[in-house]
Order: C-alpha cells, then structure tokens, then sequence
C-alpha cells in the first residue's frame, strides 16, 4: 500500500521531479564515464608511455571524484530540501489523516529508492554509451589508433557509481527522517501561505553599492591582467572579485526598482512591470546564491575553455619546442671518455644509418670560466645568482664556472637542421642563448651591450636579442644559457658532452629508429665492453610529444569533468529555486488569468522571468571568464601560444546545450505548476 | 435600454451521470446599466458558482449569459481573456493583490494588460486612487496596507479600466466593520459618480443593505427578489433580514 503510494506520487508528480531526475541522472552520467577511464584504453593501441599517462590520469580522476561525489551529494540534498518543501501540505495531510510519522519515513523512503534507482537506470545506460564516445575522443587526443571497436563496460565503474549514489541517497533519507520527525502538523498545513517579502533598499544605497561592486570588479580585472595567474598577490584579487561579485547582486534590486523611473515606457507595458517585480523580489533575497552560482559558472566557462584551449596549446608548443625527429647526448666528461664523432661510430656498429637518416649533424658542448661583467642585475632579476651554484656573485658581474660553450659553425648547422635561420658570429663577438623561461630577463643582458670574458678573452655581443630556440629535442643538454663563440675561441675550451641531431626520413617511423639502437647497443659484443653506447640519452620526438599528450590529457579531461560538475551543479539550483518559486507565485499567475491577461502572455512572463532570472548570474560569470581566460593566455604567452577561440566555441556549446536544456526544462515544469491551480 | 448583462436558464451542474449535483439550477435574470445588485444566499445555496459563470471562470452545463449583448457562454479561450480584460472587473474577498508590486503597480497591472499608453496610466490610476480615498497609499506595498485599503486598491484595479460590469465576490469578507463600511461607501459612490454596474455576492446583510436591488438564491434557484426604491438603507436592512429569516427557516414554509 505505501509502496504503491510511493509510486502513485512520484510518477504523479513527474513534472516537479523532473529538474531533480535530469540532475541525478546527469551526475551518474559524468560519475561513471569519468571513472571508466581505466577501462576504456581496452581499445585502444597505447604505448608503454601513454599507458603510464592513462594510469595516471586514472588516479587524479579517483581523487577528484571524491570532490565530485561530495558535490553531488549536497546538491542531492539541497534539491530534496526543495521538493520537501513543496509537498509539506502533502505531507501534513497524511498525518491529519492520522498516518504515523513512521508510515510518512517509509513512504519518503519508497520515493527516494524508486527515484534513485530509475536516476541509477538511465545515468548509468546513457554513461556507458557516452563513454564508448569518449574512447574514441581519447584515442584521437592520444593520436592512437582503435586497436577494434568493442563494447566496454567497466564494472568497477558501476560499482564505485552505484555505491557512492546509494550513500548520497542514504544521507537523502536521514535527512528526511529527520525533517519529518521534527515537523509540526500546523506548520506543514499552512506551508502553502506565502511570506510577505520583505523590504527593498532605497534607491541611493544600491547606487551606492552598484558604484562600489563595478569599482572592485575593475579593480580586479586590471589588477590580475596586470598580474598574471601567479602571482603574490592572487588571493587578494580572489577576494576582490568575490566581493565585487556579491556587492553587484546586492545592489541589482535597487537598480531594477529604478526602472520605473528611467524608462516609464518599457515599464509600464504589457507584463514587464510584473515580471521585473517579480526578479526584483527574488533577487533582493537571492543575491548570495546568485553570487555563488555566478562565480561557479565562472569556474566551470574557465575550466571547460581553458582546459579545451590549453591541451591544444601544450600539442602545438610541443611540436615546437622539439625540432628534430631524435637527439642523443653522449657525455665526454672533459676528457674521461674520448671524444667521438658519433654518426661515424653508429655507422661502424652497424646501424644502417643512411636507411634511416635524411641529415644529422653534431654539436660539441663546450665548457669554460665565464664572467658576466656587471651583468648581476640581470641574473638577480631570475633569482641567480647563488652562493654554490653554476652562477656566482663576483662584485657587480656574474660568475660562471662551468658555463657552456658553444662554437658558432656547428651551432648554425643546427639550426640549418631545424630549417632556422642562421646568425653569425664574428671575431671578439658573442651570441647568447638562453632558456625560453628566462629569455626576457637574460635577454636583455646582450641588448644592454655587456661583455663576456671567457678564460680571460673578453668578446662583445653579435647582436642585441639573445636566441632560445630549442637546441635538441627533449633531453635538457644546456642549463639556463650557453654562450656561442667563433669557432677558434670554441675549440680550444674541454668538451663535456656531444650532441647529434637527426631528422629522420619522411617514411620511417621513429619506434622503428629506436628499435635498431636498442637491438645493436644491448647485444653481446666482443669488441666492446658490455653495454657500452656511442650515446648516453637518446630521445625522440615522439616520446616528447606522449608525455605531452598526457599532460594534455589530463589536463583537458580534468577541464571538463569539474567544468561540467560545476555547470550542472549551479544549472540545477537555479532550476529548483525557480520551481519552487513559481509555486510559491502559482497563485499571481493565476490572478493575470483573471484579469484578463493572455494564456500567452502569462506563460511569456514565466518564461521571461526565468530567463531573467537565470541569465543574469551567466552575464557577470561570462564577463568574469573573457577576463580570466585573458589571464590565462597572457599568464602563459612566454611558454606557448594558446588559442583561446576553440575552447570558448566548445565552451558555448556546451553551455547552450546544459544551461539551456535545465532553462527549458524548469520552464516546462513552471508551466505545469501554475496550469495545475488553474482550475478552480 | 440594452441590459448590461442578462442571465437565462443558467444550469450549472457536478458530479457525472448517475450522481448529478445541480449547483446552478434554471437561473435566469438581467441587471441594468448603472445597477448595484447584491446576490444573497447561505454557503452552499450555488451564489459564487454563478458569480464564477458569470465571470467566465467556469463553464455553465446549460443555458446563456450576455454581458454587452455578447454571448460569453459561446467565447473560445482566447476571446474569453481579451472579454475580461475589456469587459470585467474583479474584486475577490482576499484582495488578490500582488505582493511584489507596489498599490500604485497593482491598480496599473489592469490598464498594461491591455496595452494602455504609459502617458494615460499615471493619470487614470490616480485619479481612481483619489475617488476611493487611498492616493497616499499608492507608493506603499500591500504588505504595508490596512486591509480596507488594500480593499479598496482592489476595488481601484476593478474600476481602473472601466469594465461594463463589476462583480464582487464577498468583498467584505475579510475586513472589519469600520473597513467594510468605508469600502461600502467608495462602492456606491463608484455606483453613483461613475455609473458603475455591480454585481456583488455576500450573505451578510449589512453589507447588502447598500445595494439597490438583492437577488436571493437557495439551493441553486432564483428565491426571490427585493428591490430597494426609494427606502433608506435601515429601513432596506430589516426587509432583507426578514426575507434571510425566511430562507433559514423551513424550506416547505418558506416556498
């Protein structure tokens, strides 16, 4: 009997449950797909490297969907609240019926059991499809192939799914129990009466605050943009904006009270003056929860963007960063192994180089005494020098005991390699390289037009800007910079290691390249002492673009899935607040009916009012996010260029389709609430 | 003169077949231009579902209702709202007032609902606010308001509009009897300065004792009828206590 009530009431008042139902489902959607990860690479052809990524990322989505979970829980929770509240009449009729307390538990239970499970039902169905989705996005971002396409199911997903909605539940029920224990029967009967809202503040006071809120959100934005992410001063800044943020919700209502003065036309025509009273009305009282859902919509537009236009920036920075096909570094150790020519020496055990090899050329790394003279403000500028370190003080001038050396013919046939341009480098003359990093503060060091003296030579610099492009691929063979000499000043400096780059042929894979090495150098050999190798590291690109993906990866992934908690989270509140408002105004509408308003019009003024009242927290949050993404791109501009438009398109895709899915929604199950007091 | 509104064998029936309440039943009448009728009857006797059809907020099962010589028991949905909004004016025992619109926006909510230019607005709405007495309560919000005068910002919302008929359903239900007499009065001096038709159901006495004609209304039939003329309104009050003594009483002597 309280089994099929249960059933009666939710299936009754399906339209009410309908925002509740659309969010569980959701967050057991986003649960599943986010921790079947794992299981999904079944699938897909993953190198060792990308596997190890791919376990990685498994382990941060395991952390962060505790945080989701918890997130999730709350809003189940908060959610509950608001369909408790609605039905405390309900609720208050069973006991007037001299239903026990316990009976009422029982039922609530029954609700919520049913509920959840068909929510379980359908988020772990369209879950399951949508990751098989998701598969295929992973091995496109991976550059992997599908090794064959077949239906993945992760019952481990399931389980953590189904076990960490079941104990939201169990809290949902507690909570319940607990509200029904402690109501009273007079309070649940006329819990249909409105409240008398309460007060608007005068027109100066909010003009006052609406001056102050624009103040600190400009305050804010230029501060930050000035700033960059990073900075000191960031959590000020967070303040700032949070501050600037609540006072701007808070001064809206009076701003809006001041409509009927400014624009007596608009005002006075049609419904808008109703349908602005009511905003006003609410926002007066909601404008801490619109705050907070202002700045949580701002969180997920920034993660969803940023994370879509960041994972793009890390692929094309690694590519430019790593010029060539492959690198290897063979330490000399400044004469306690000989110096070799290591193309010659790949060559004589029997690699077959030319099958494989379009051009290599190969670099000395020198090492010698330098000093920077008056060159310290520079280095102070990135924290150098120290006291033990490679850079050290020396009066005004920087110290450089082992600092690399470069000789300028080999270096230009580098960059001949890498299709760069050349730069010459004449007698008593100097280049500067240094890392991209430190590029704009050691830079300057040659612009300055400040000399080197190596081993007691003084030379001057070549030209004003110092150079940074990679000189290998992947491995770090020079620390913070390396000065480039005219070859004779070079030569005559101890070698500490060799460099060869290769550009490998168009057609030839560079696993396969790889393969030969590794077969030749772990091969017993007669000749040679047991493992020996013309290279001490050798890299690929391909091994540097991996580990870029995973950090892509996993930084895109994290992007979405927290963007997308995030959106649904403040998307769904908005929903039940609006729902239970409605109800709470159910009677208002009808009273337009009666006045002869149009069955048009009246649904024009709910859905407006909707709209208003949800759009206004997404306006400030995009305004927010066009700042923050600025930052972000400004924020990282030295290491690599990031594209902000993708993300923001994919971002506004993603919006149009949650956030308006939820607006549609609430408006279809607002619509059901005042059609169902109509007929009276 | 074309009667206001005209009322015809109006049936009103609930419940399906076999178990058929006749809340309505066979009531037929007419209210002239400029008329103040008052419709008596204890609760249940079918008073407010013929105010509702009248009203055009519920359906009647049988029968006709004019209002300006037009048949509203023919209007479709759409027609029905433009009719209110032209025709009618409502004043509800609960004031209906929207609490988040100030007394000034609740009386203009009647004029922008059907599309009145701004300019007018202002104009009409305060000059009704001052016939009825509430001008200094227009910037204020129900919730700082009497109940009388929110009553009668109601009222002003009614009148605002200058519907040919206004109906009342118990306006002074809820308001004490220093409110209800005020109201009263701005009532029938809507009734007279204006030449206000209103049509408004109460069973107090009192109250109907300032309308100039009293329907009564019994088990859902026309009772009787009680025409005011030249009578002042004591006097009217003990005729209409005399025919409510009646009704109460016996219903084989009383017919």
């Amino acid at each position: 009997m309280l089994c099929k009530l249960a059933f009666r009431n939710v299936t009754r008042s399906i339209r009410d449950f309908t925002v509740y139902f659309l969010t569980l489902a959701f967050g057991v959607c986003l649960f599943y797909v986010f921790n079947s990860i794992d299981a999904q690479q079944a699938m897909i052809a993953l190198s060792d490297s990308q596997k190890f990524y791919v376990a990685q990322m498994t382990e941060i989505m395991a952390y962060v969907s505790v945080f989701v979970a918890v997130v999730f829980g709350l809003l189940v929770v908060y959610a509950n609240r608001f369909l408790m509240k609605r039905r405390k009449r309900e609720l208050g009729m069973y006991l007037l019926l001299g239903m026990e307390r316990s009976g009422i538990s029982r039922i609530l239970i029954a609700e919520t059991f049913l509920i959840g499970l068909f929510a379980l039902a359908a988020g772990l169905t369209a879950g399951v499809f949508l990751s098989q989705i998701v598969s295929v996005f992973t091995a496109r971002l991976f550059e992997a192939d599908l090794t064959s396409f077949h239906f993945i199911l992760s019952p481990e997903a399931v389980g953590k799914t189904v076990l960490c909605f079941a104990v939201i539940f169990a809290v949902v029920i507690v909570f319940n129990m607990v509200s029904v224990s402690r109501c009273r029967l007079s309070e649940l009967l006329t819990a249909g009466r409105k409240n008398e809202s309460s007060g608007v503040r005068g027109g100066r006071v909010s003009l006052i605050l609406f001056l102050l809120s624009v103040l600190s959100l400009g305050a804010a934005y230029v501060w930050v943009l000035h700033t960059g992410l990073f900075s000191a001063e960031l959590g000020k800044q967070i303040v700032l904006g949070c501050a600037g943020t609540v006072l701007f919700f808070f001064s809206l209502s009076g701003f809006l009270s001041a409509l009927p003065r400014l624009f007596p036309r608009f005002y006075f025509r049609g419904l808008n003056c109703f349908v602005l009273r009511q905003v006003n009305a609410r926002v007066n009282t909601a404008a801490l929860s619109m705050s907070v859902i202002c700045l949580m919509l701002f969180l997920t537009i920034s993660a969803l963007a940023g994370g879509v236009s960041t994972s793009e920036g890390f692929s094309t920075q690694a590519r430019a960063n790593n010029p060539y096909s492959a690198s290897l570094l063979y330490y000399v150790d400044q004469g306690a192994k000989p110096s070799l020519d290591m193309e010659q020496q790949l060559r004589a055990d029997g690699v077959p180089y030319d099958e494989f090899v379009r051009s290599s050329s190969q670099m000395e790394i020198h090492t010698a005494e330098v000093v920077f003279e008056d060159g310290l403000h520079f280095f102070l500028e990135v924290g150098l020098p120290d006291e033990e370190g490679p850079f050290r003080k020396q009066g005004n001038s920087v110290f450089a005991p082992f600092c690399d050396v470069l000789a300028e013919s080999e270096w230009n046939a580098m960059r001949r390699l890498a299709n760069q341009p050349e730069v010459s480098v004449e007698e008593g003359e100097y280049l500067l390289w240094v890392e991209p990093a430190v590029a704009q503060e050691l830079g300057s060091f040659c612009a300055s037009g400040l000399a080197v003296t190596v081993e007691g030579e003084t030379f001057f610099p070549a030209q004003e800007a110092c150079v940074s492009e990679p000189l290998s691929t992947g491995v770090n063979s020079i620390h913070i910079l390396a000065v480039i000499l005219p070859d004779e000043a070079a030569e005559k400096l101890p070698v500490l290691a060799e460099l060869l780059n290769i550009q490998l042929l168009d057609e030839v894979e560079e696993e396969d390249f790889v393969e030969v090495l590794d077969e030749i150098y772990t091969r017993p050999r007669d000749d040679m002492e047991k493992n020996w190798r013309p290279y001490d590291q050798k890299i690929t690109r391909k091994t540097v673009m991996n580990s870029s993906i995973g950090a892509k990866t996993i930084v895109l992934f994290l992007g979405i899935y927290i963007g997308l908690v995030f959106l649904i989270t403040s998307a769904a509140v908005l929903g039940l607040q609006q729902l239970s408002e409605t109800a709470d105004c159910a009677e208002n509408y009808r009273l337009l009916r009666r006045l002869g308003a149009k069955e048009k019009a009246v649904r024009r003024a709910l859905f407006s009012q909707i709209a208003l009242y949800v759009c206004l927290p997404l306006a400030l949050a995009l305004v927010h996010s066009a700042v923050g993404l600025e930052v972000l791109r400004r924020t990282f501009l030295s290491e690599m260029e990031i594209n902000i438009l993708p993300g923001a398109v994919a971002t506004a895709g993603v919006l149009l389709l949650i956030y308006g899915g939820y607006l549609l929604a609430t408006c279809f199950a607002a619509q059901g609430i005042i059609r169902s007091r109509r007929g009276e | 003169m074309e009667p206001v509104l005209t009322v015809r064998n109006v049936e009103k029936y609930y419940g399906s077949r076999g178990s058929v309440t006749k809340a309505v039943d066979d009531i037929s009448f007419t209210v002239e231009k400029g008329e103040f009728v008052g419709v008596m009857g204890a609760s249940g006797s079918g008073k407010t579902t013929l105010l509702n059809c009248i009203a055009t907020i519920d359906r009647v099962s049988a029968g006709h209702i004019f209002v300006g010589g037009r048949d509203v028991t023919a209007l479709g949905e759409r027609r029905l709202s433009a009719f209110r909004r032209e025709e009618l004016g409502f004043i509800f025992q609960d004031y209906n007032l929207l609490d988040t619109l100030t007394a000034f926006e609740n009386i203009a909510l009647a004029l922008t609902i059907r599309r009145t230019p701004p300019k007018e607005i202002r104009v009409r709405v305060e000059e009704v606010a001052q016939r009825l007495g509430v001008f200094s309560a227009l910037p204020k919000y129900p919730y700082q308001l009497s109940g009388g005068e929110k009553q009668r910002i109601a009222a002003a919302r009614a009148i605002v509009g200058n519907p040919s008929l206004i109906l009342a359903d118990e306006p002074t239900g809820s308001l004490d009897s220093r409110s209800a007499r005020v109201l009263l009065e701005s009532l029938g001096t809507l009734h007279s300065a204006l030449k206000a038709t209103i049509l408004m159901v109460t069973h107090d006495a009192f109250t109907a004792s300032y309308c100039g004609r009293i329907l009564f209304i019994k088990d859902g039939k026309l009772f009787s009828e009680l025409r005011r003329g030249e009578a002042g309104r004591g006097e009217f009050f003990d005729r209409i206590m005399e025919v409510v003594s009646l009704l109460g009483g016996d219903s084989a002597h009383a017919l």
